[in-house]
């Protein structure tokens, strides 16, 4: 298989198959919270593309040239990750404060949320620890394969959250049950988006 | 669009003076049933969801949560006066990720079948909102003692959910409770089971109904009051 | 116990600690952002609520504004007086009026109104506004899907049984809004009044008046029995519908009694007509003057 059609099946694989939020439930605290507006889903989508990826190339350059060759990486890998994503996030937001005010207007309060999505933390540790999703295959990915995969994490990300934001702003104006109103139901449609998904699960297994 | 946010309880913000059994006992209530983090609240819910197709599994999520949470509470309670505010969340973070640590290396040693269904989701009670969320809302204005209240009370509060909701999609979803390879509980012969339950779907739609179900007997008391 | 592998592990996360320290370090000296002080300042006089009536996309963004000059000290509507006051004190500029206005509804159909036909779908004025003019009869009327209570920021209006908006008068801060958001808003069917506005008039059908009364029962037939009573001289028949001058008007009521109709109300917060009574009796009863409530504020 040639390397190219490697990283498109990778691709669709962290963005369709394998999505983030309806297959694998990370994230789910940011799903239920953003998306009952579409435009602060938007923003924060796009923060997550923008921190994922730096995140993950910080935390397999990390693990690749620091943790793994002395040994301590086994149980030392959470809060070594953590304490890279929460600050390069710190650092994202400054940087944005500085050169591009309006993007920094634009993504708000939602750039600090990011450092406790889980959803970053999971694609991070997946790229450098192997094996962090399943247990039994041991998949070390290379840098390029690292970055296709985050890329795809994000990209399946954004693209749940969004449906999920549109079809919530509907539900807000139509006849609901009084008792099913509100998270309940947002609930009961996301179960229903997921079921869509699973009609994709085993075609492409990573 | 309503701008409005649901008004936070001030049971669980506001400093408190005395600390006597009864406030104890206040704070302690409060996140067992008004503030669930689950179904009030809204907060760790990726773990709840993904670990509830096992009663076991979320048994051991609920130890592991409810250790981490009063630990990190009492330590962050302990010493919140020396927490610079600038810095306090990634401190946070790193108190709350060695005791995770903590947690993930037990399971690991002495129960490794747990560990095997509880996989990645014992890393992620680091970002588990919940923690993060009392450390900063509570334990971090609080005294020690009353922090230990809110970190049980929302951790039993988050055990009994996730219990009921594993049980619900173990029982109906497979038709019996496993329990460390022993049966504990089955339906009669002849129970076809849903399969949906198990999965992914079935989780977020039978959780939904969950939420509606609070819903109506938390209106139905105040109705009852009122 | 291992040492060694202790020695590492503290090292380890040492070197990283240290790494990302000396990263933030620099980036919070290079990447230092002058900020006006008064921006500060002035943020924290604003309501905080986020409304967006000014225009700005956010309180801080107005604070922005205002701080760099491009807006004058009273563009926070909503804030009223005070807030005005108070960022006029902080920029150094000499008071400036805010215009206390609240929003009112020149509506008393709801189910008075005769439908033209049964209205099934996305439950939104403005959408069913687009389908051929709208469910009712009148072209000018409220169609009571809510869109306004949904706009409102501060939580004031609320649909009654009539299916009508009920504006609490002490909750708006007339930051006009729902103006904006009624599909009507523009032929003002929702309109901002002076807050002391005394009297409302419940109608704002400007076709011809034979034809209104089958389209409603609580039109204004323009009788100008009102224009003739009036001992101020307030209020006018004009363009076929009744129009309050509320400079003119003193809130004696004739034009409440005599009205045939009876579409004018009292109103407005000397009177608080439109506003639910503790007991829930409704819109038209007149209550307590209670405090002025804040705007609610959204969570940071």
């Amino acid at each position: 298989m040639s390397t190219l059609a490697n990283l498109g099946l990778l691709f669709i694989g962290a963005a369709l198959i394998n999505n983030i939020l309806l297959t694998r439930f990370i994230a789910l605290c940011s799903f239920v919270g953003i998306s009952n507006d579409w435009h602060t889903s938007v923003g924060m989508s796009l923060a997550v593309i923008f921190v994922m990826m730096m995140a993950s190339t910080a935390t397999w350059v990390v693990w690749n040239f620091m943790l793994e060759p002395l040994g301590v990486g086994e149980f030392l890998y959470i809060p070594a990750f953590i304490l890279i994503i929460a600050a390069l996030v710190q650092f994202v937001e400054m940087y944005l404060r500085k050169y591009s005010p309006v993007l920094y207007r634009a993504m708000g309060i939602y750039l600090p949320l990011i450092t406790t999505n889980c959803a970053v933390l999971a694609a991070a540790t997946e790229v450098a620890k192997p094996g962090f999703f399943k247990m039994a295959i041991e998949y070390n990915y290379t840098f390029g394969e690292g970055l296709v995969y985050t890329l795809g994490v994000a990209a399946g990300y954004g693209f749940a959250l969004l449906s999920f934001a549109a079809i919530r702003e509907r539900l807000d104006i139509a006849p609901v049950p009084e008792a099913l109103k509100g998270n309940a139901m947002s609930f009961i449609t996301a179960g229903l988006l997921s079921l869509a998904y699973v009609g994709l699960a085993g075609w492409f297994g990573l | 669009m309503q701008w409005r946010l649901p008004v936070r309880s001030t049971l669980t913000c506001c400093r408190r003076e005395a600390s006597d059994v009864r406030e104890w006992m206040k704070v302690f209530n409060a996140g067992l049933s008004i503030e669930n983090p689950l179904t009030i609240l809204m907060i760790g819910l990726c773990a709840t969801l993904a670990v509830s197709t096992q009663v076991q599994g979320s048994l051991f999520m609920g130890v592991a949560v409810i250790f981490v949470l009063v630990m990190s509470n009492v330590l962050i309670s302990a010493f919140r006066r020396f927490i610079p505010h600038e810095v306090r969340i990634p401190v946070f973070i790193v108190i709350i990720a060695s005791f995770v640590t903590i947690v993930d290396l037990f399971l690991k040693a002495f129960f490794p079948p747990i560990y095997a269904i509880l996989g990645i989701w014992i890393p992620l009670i680091v970002v588990n909102c919940i923690i993060l969320g009392r450390a900063e809302a509570f334990a971090y204005n609080n005294t020690v003692w009353l922090s230990i209240a809110d970190g049980l009370g929302m951790g039993i509060g988050y055990s009994l959910v996730i219990l009921v909701l594993a049980f619900l999609r173990e029982f109906l979803g497979t038709g019996e409770v496993v329990f460390f390879e022993h049966t504990v509980l089955a339906m009669p012969a002849g129970y076809q089971p849903p399969g949906i339950l198990m999965l992914f779907p079935g989780a977020f739609i039978l959780f939904g109904f969950m939420i509606a179900g609070t819903k109506w007997i938390n209106q139905r008391l105040e109705r009852k009051k009122g | 116990m291992d040492l060694m592998i202790v020695m590492k592990a503290v090292g380890a996360l040492s070197v990283i600690g240290l790494l990302a320290a000396a990263l933030l370090a620099t980036a919070a000296r290079k990447f230092h952002v002058e900020v006006d002080p008064r921006v500060e300042a002035i943020f924290e006089a604003l309501p905080g609520s986020n409304c967006g009536a000014c225009g700005n996309p956010s309180c801080f963004a107005a604070a922005e504004a205002i701080a760099a000059g491009d807006k004058a000290a009273n563009t926070c509507v909503a804030g009223g007086q005070a807030v005005a006051d108070a960022v006029a004190a902080l920029i150094g500029e000499g008071a400036c009026e805010v215009k206390a206005v609240i929003s009112a509804r020149h509506c008393g159909g709801g189910t008075n109104a005769i439908r033209a036909y049964t209205y099934v779908g996305v439950m939104s004025c403005a959408a069913a506004n687009k389908l051929a003019g709208g469910p009712l009869a009148c072209a000018a009327g409220c169609i009571g899907f809510g869109d306004c209570q949904r706009a409102c920021p501060f939580g004031a209006i609320s649909m009654d049984e009539r299916g009508l908006p009920v504006i609490d008068v002490h909750l708006c801060t007339g930051c006009g809004i729902c103006v904006r958001e009624c599909p009507r808003g523009q032929i003002s069917l929702l309109e901002l009044l002076p807050e002391a506005a005394p009297v409302v008039v419940r109608c704002n059908a400007h076709d011809k008046v034979k034809g209104r009364k089958s389209n409603c029962s609580m039109c204004c037939i323009a009788c100008k029995k009102c224009e003739r009573e009036c001992p101020s001289d307030a209020i006018h028949v004009i363009d076929m519908l009744a129009v309050v001058d509320y400079e003119k008007c003193t809130g004696c009521g004739t034009c409440v009694e005599v009205c045939p109709q009876k579409c004018i109300d009292l109103y407005g917060r000397d009177n608080a007509a439109d506003v639910k009574a503790a007991d829930g009796a409704g819109p038209g009863t007149t209550a307590e003057l209670a405090e002025p409530a804040e705007p609610v504020e959204v969570g940071a």
